[in-house]
């Protein structure tokens, strides 16, 4: 019996050193890339590119990346990629939300009709949708003056926020329909409406799924590089990250070690948010559902 | 309580009516915007109020140099001018920039001026989104005082839709360490004379990008070829005639040589970087030397490219500055553009490399006595433009798609030419 | 599709009750009308946000979309002229092949990396699972590739890709371990090309599917595992009784993600190849950019969307009919 156990653990042992190898192995072959750009970040080439190839740091030469920070966009471009993608987030999130539980928890005529139609859009692509956006964001004024949403910060959220309602919503009303009814029943019993249910219950239960979601959709809002270009490409006090970095990449050659420097400096917070909340993410009830309905 | 919500139930109605209404009514709006004699009215009807201060949309792609010269040496110029018109200078990379302008075709949300690649002015032009300059009085007179080639990029059914602005073609930048290796002092005066040199060698002395327009068309200049006859009416009898196809046949003995590389065709190193050490030579624009003193110093030069047959030949490039249709200031718009021409304007930019488009500037001592400015406006002169056309994009094409099968795939050469005749044919008419 | 298996089984209890049937069809399209309404009004706080946004800035392009590609578009002018399918005619017979170069590279995407993401997600979620130490750092590490920008990566790749001694792939087969005597345009050649694209579409997507599935795997009861240890199945066993059966719907929900994705590569393809050569590498989504906004054919492009489009309906349903996935319904739809 101890033998047997002993043994047991022995090879849980050997088990776990098999599985670490292999795991390690395949990680330094995943981050090549990372280590490519990193290393390069610290060079000099002014348009020439070392032989042999670097994949180690050979020297730790940060001009690269003070040429990146003395950028005089640089600030701006910072602030604009936090404000706007913060904004974003919070907003697509809350009508999301709204909306999946909407779909999720209440019968209404023509709810799967509709929500099919979510669906289909997914499926679009969005390139085309570009310029009849345009049109409508031009067709919005704001109030009190004759000013219209264009090469403003207001209808750049605006149209990030519309075009991710219909993913995120499927995305989240998957974890609704999970939810348990018996939850909201004591809500209904206490004479709550819908509102109370959303709130008082719902809400609280999936803070953890509208966070994962929100950890995903700041991933994609903070790199998005087309809408923003067209929408406020003209007004430079509203340049994004994304947009100076496509600066620094040159008409006629590149200076690569301002675009991995760059890179890295805009990569630094998403993953610096990425390890503080992946303990916390939990995607296991918002992937139960299918495509199919 | 029905009727409370029967309210709600309406006034949700009628909102979601509202929006649709509003889409359905905007590209309306779009389209009366966009109206050709709209535009035409203000060109012809009132001269630019002086009273009431606005703004003019500059679209450019200047780089760092250019764009500080610019804001701080050219732009006081203008605002001393015209204290009442504001210049907002906008730079787009350039990359995507030709997309950024056909998108604004769509959303109705051009500059008033911007400054716009020679090749796509036609194309711009057909889609009427740009001023014909043309029609305004003094345009007879101004015309003359600019450089025949950049002029004539503008030209698009008779009427002109731009200035140009800038010019700039092919030159030869030359390893002059590589070529006394050869046995070549200085620059090779004759194609002839380097081929000869390089043959021997056995690896690669000469570069080229790749097989699109601006990457060949200078060597199937060189050594003989045509595109089309000159009115650019047709293909067939030019691109698949007996010279171009000769020409190219040159182009792959050199490269079975090993006297030339194709970069995208053979995996070689890159111009910009090869020079430094394996190439003796290959064609660029002037860019190139943007920094040209530690070029020299590194023992590279520019030189016009060498004559094959007793002639030079180059490709020509550079930028024109055109008025767009939805501008609502397009006279003021056209004064820009004019000043933008000066040759006060020209001089200040040609500090940062922009070569000047005006007759009266070619023998200006600044170009004269400048060892790279002054290789590259003699160059103009044996430079041909690309074929000036709206299908300018699906001309390259048919070139590219064609030396691709010819370059990497090694096909015939007769047979690929006389097909790529008969579509660039279609797409001239 | 509750309310439709409600609505489907009112009439019949009523027709049971014996009443005249004229009175009894009038009585329930009231009482369905009134129901209907009622969840309109329940429902509207909480959809139209998103409805007005969705229709606004996503249904309304989408019917321009499809209307311009039965038309002949002006752009500048805003001009809209009716030319019935001449785009659609216009891009299936394109003399150079283009559209259907770029859409067997869309297929063929979905074919090479779609297995791979999804067994290579699957196998690193499993280890990771099963181990005891350096979670974190295992999830983050291959996690991070889909945190990274498609444009930066693209251009690491661009680099890694390059041409002669310069590049690392070059350098690596033909300076180092002399596999080949030439260096290789990589990204300029129809395989390699092709080639390229899907490995960076493989190795920025695997960490997706290892943290989806990894969630799913934490989601497995323990007791499972102990119970089929009890009955004294092997590692593979567990692996394939227990885990894959488990795994099955968080495996679709990946695939479809993956497919969707697979029609909608595009930027790896413009900063890598620009669909060279002659559009051997192109994909639909490079197709429909560079024909509206370096071509200035809107109306073809919008007639290659939507085939994109209309292609991925057809596949996840098909999908969904071969994976007879109707299980996995159960877990959410009936809630």
């Amino acid at each position: 019996m101890k033998r047997n156990l002993r043994g047991k653990k022995a090879g849980d042992t050997i088990a776990q050193v098999v599985i670490w190898t292999i795991l390690a192995v395949s990680l330094i072959i995943f981050s090549v890339p990372f280590l490519f750009m990193i290393t390069n970040s610290f060079e000099q080439f002014s348009f020439v590119l070392p032989y042999p190839p670097k994949l180690i740091p050979t020297q730790l030469d940060f001009s690269a990346y003070k040429y990146v920070l003395s950028q005089p966009f640089f600030p701006t471009a910072v602030k604009n990629s936090v404000i706007n993608t913060s904004i974003t987030v919070v907003l697509s999130v809350f009508i999301s939300t709204l909306s999946a539980y909407g779909f999720a928890r209440i019968e209404f005529p023509g709810r799967e009709t509709l929500f099919k139609i979510y669906l289909f859009t997914l499926m679009v692509p969005s390139f085309l949708n570009i310029i009849p956006q345009f049109i409508i964001l031009k067709g919005i004024h704001i109030p009190g003056t004759d000013m219209n949403l264009i090469g403003t910060r207001a209808g750049l959220i605006l149209v990030y926020v519309a075009t991710n309602v219909c993913g995120h919503t499927f995305f989240l009303r998957n974890f609704f329909r999970g939810l348990p009814d018996a939850l909201s029943e004591s809500v209904i019993v206490d004479g709550g409406g819908h509102g109370a249910i959303f709130f008082k219950v719902m809400l609280p239960l999936s803070k953890p799924a509208i966070g994962t979601m929100s950890i995903f959709a700041l991933q994609g809002f903070w790199e998005e590089y087309f809408t923003a270009k067209v929408l406020v490409g003209a007004n430079e006090s509203m340049m994004t990250l994304p947009l100076l970095l496509q600066r620094l990449h040159g008409q006629y050659a590149t200076r690569w070690e301002w675009v991995f420097a760059a890179s890295i400096l805009a990569l630094i917070p998403v993953v610096t948010l990425f390890i503080l909340f992946q303990k916390k993410m939990v995607i296991g009830g918002l992937t139960q559902g299918s495509v199919k309905e | 309580m029905t009727f409370k919500k029967w309210t709600a139930l309406l006034i949700a109605m009628m909102m979601v009516v509202g929006t649709l209404a509003a889409c359905s009514s905007a590209p309306a709006e779009a389209t009366a915007a966009a109206e050709p004699e709209a535009t035409q009215e203000v060109v012809a009807s009132e001269p630019e109020a002086t009273a009431e201060p606005f703004t003019l949309v500059f679209w450019h792609t200047y780089g760092d140099g250019e764009e500080e010269q610019f804001k701080n040496v050219v732009l006081p110029m203008w605002n001393e001018l015209h204290p009442e018109i504001t210049i907002e200078a906008v730079r787009q990379d350039g990359g995507q920039y030709h997309e950024m302008i056909v998108t604004s075709f769509g959303t109705g949300q051009s500059p008033d001026v911007a400054r716009i690649d020679i090749v796509n002015t036609a194309a711009y032009a057909s889609q009427g989104g740009l001023v014909a300059l043309s029609d305004y009085e003094d345009f007879a007179a101004l015309k003359d005082t600019f450089l025949e080639g950049p002029l004539s990029t503008n030209l698009y059914q008779g009427g002109y839709y731009g200035l140009p602005l800038d010019t700039n073609c092919k030159a030869a930048v030359i390893n002059t360490a590589i070529m006394k290796d050869l046995g070549i002092e200085g620059a090779p005066a004759t194609m002839e004379e380097f081929i000869a040199a390089a043959e021997t060698r056995g690896t690669y002395s000469l570069n080229v990008s790749g097989v699109g327009d601006w990457d060949l068309y200078p060597y199937f200049w060189l050594f003989g070829g045509s595109l089309t006859d000159e009115g650019f009416t047709k293909a067939s009898g030019y691109l698949d005639g007996a010279d171009s196809v000769a020409a190219i046949q040159t182009m792959l003995d050199l490269h079975a040589k090993k006297v030339f590389t194709i970069r995208d065709v053979d995996g070689s190193v890159d111009a910009w970087d090869g020079i430094n050490s394996e190439y003796a030579m290959f064609f660029e624009g002037p860019w190139f030397f943007g920094s040209y003193e530690e070029r020299l110093s590194q023992g590279i030069i520019a030189a016009t490219i060498p004559t094959y047959n007793g002639r030079s030949a180059s490709v020509v490039g550079g930028e024109n500055i055109a008025v767009f249709a939805t501008s609502k200031h397009t006279d003021a718009a056209y004064e820009f553009a004019k000043f933008m021409t000066s040759e006060a304007v020209q001089l200040a930019m040609l500090e940062k490399g922009q070569l000047p488009v005006l007759k009266s500037l070619v023998n200006n001592e600044t170009v004269l006595n400048n060892p790279v400015w002054s290789v590259y406006m003699a160059q103009l002169e044996s430079a041909s433009a690309r074929i000036p056309s709206p299908n300018n994009e699906q001309i390259k094409q048919v070139w590219s798609d064609a030396m691709t099968e010819i370059f990497v795939n090694g096909a015939d050469v007769q047979t690929t030419l006389t097909a790529a005749a008969q579509q660039m044919d279609g797409l001239l008419g | 599709m509750i309310a439709l298996r409600h609505s489907l089984m009112e009439p019949t209890n009523l027709e049971h009750s014996g009443k005249g049937k004229h009175v009894q069809r009038n009585a329930v399209s009231k009482r369905k009308w009134k129901k209907g309404v009622k969840g309109w009004l329940a429902a509207l706080p909480f959809v139209l946000p998103g409805l007005i946004l969705v229709g606004l800035f996503v249904l309304y392009p989408m019917l321009f979309t499809i209307r311009i590609s039965l038309s002949n578009y002006r752009i500048v002018q805003g001009q809209i002229d009716f030319v019935g399918l001449k785009n659609y005619i216009n891009i299936l017979t394109d003399a150079s092949g283009r559209f259907w170069y770029a859409y067997r590279n869309n297929f063929l995407y979905a074919l090479v990396t779609v297995p791979l993401i999804l067994f290579g997600g699957m196998v690193f979620a499993y280890l990771i699972n099963n181990l005891k130490r350096g979670r974190t750092m295992f999830k983050v590490g291959f996690y991070l590739p889909v945190i990274t920008s498609w444009v930066i990566v693209s251009l690491v790749f661009t680099y890694m890709f390059n041409n002669s001694d310069r590049g690392l792939i070059n350098y690596i087969l033909v300076d180092k371990l002399h596999i080949l005597n030439d260096y290789v345009p990589w990204l300029l050649r129809e395989w390699s090309g092709n080639a390229a694209i899907w490995l960076m579409g493989a190795w920025k997507n695997i960490g997706w599917a290892m943290l989806i599935f990894l969630a799913a795997l934490q989601s497995i009861p323990r007791d499972l595992y102990e119970a089929a240890d009890l009955d004294g199945a092997g590692i593979w066993g567990k692996f394939r009784h227990i885990t894959i059966a488990c795994l099955k719907p968080t495996a679709y929900y990946v695939l479809v993600n993956m497919i969707i994705g697979s029609f909608n590569v595009f930027i790896q393809v413009m900063l890598l190849t620009e669909g060279n050569p002659n559009g051997r590498t192109s994909v639909l989504q490079y197709l429909l950019y560079d024909k509206a906004f370096g071509q200035f054919q809107f109306g073809e492009a919008s007639a290659i969307g939507l085939i994109s489009a209309v292609t991925i309906v057809i596949l996840t349903t098909l999908l969904n009919r071969m994976l007879k996935l109707d299980t996995v319904e159960k877990g959410g739809a009936d809630a």
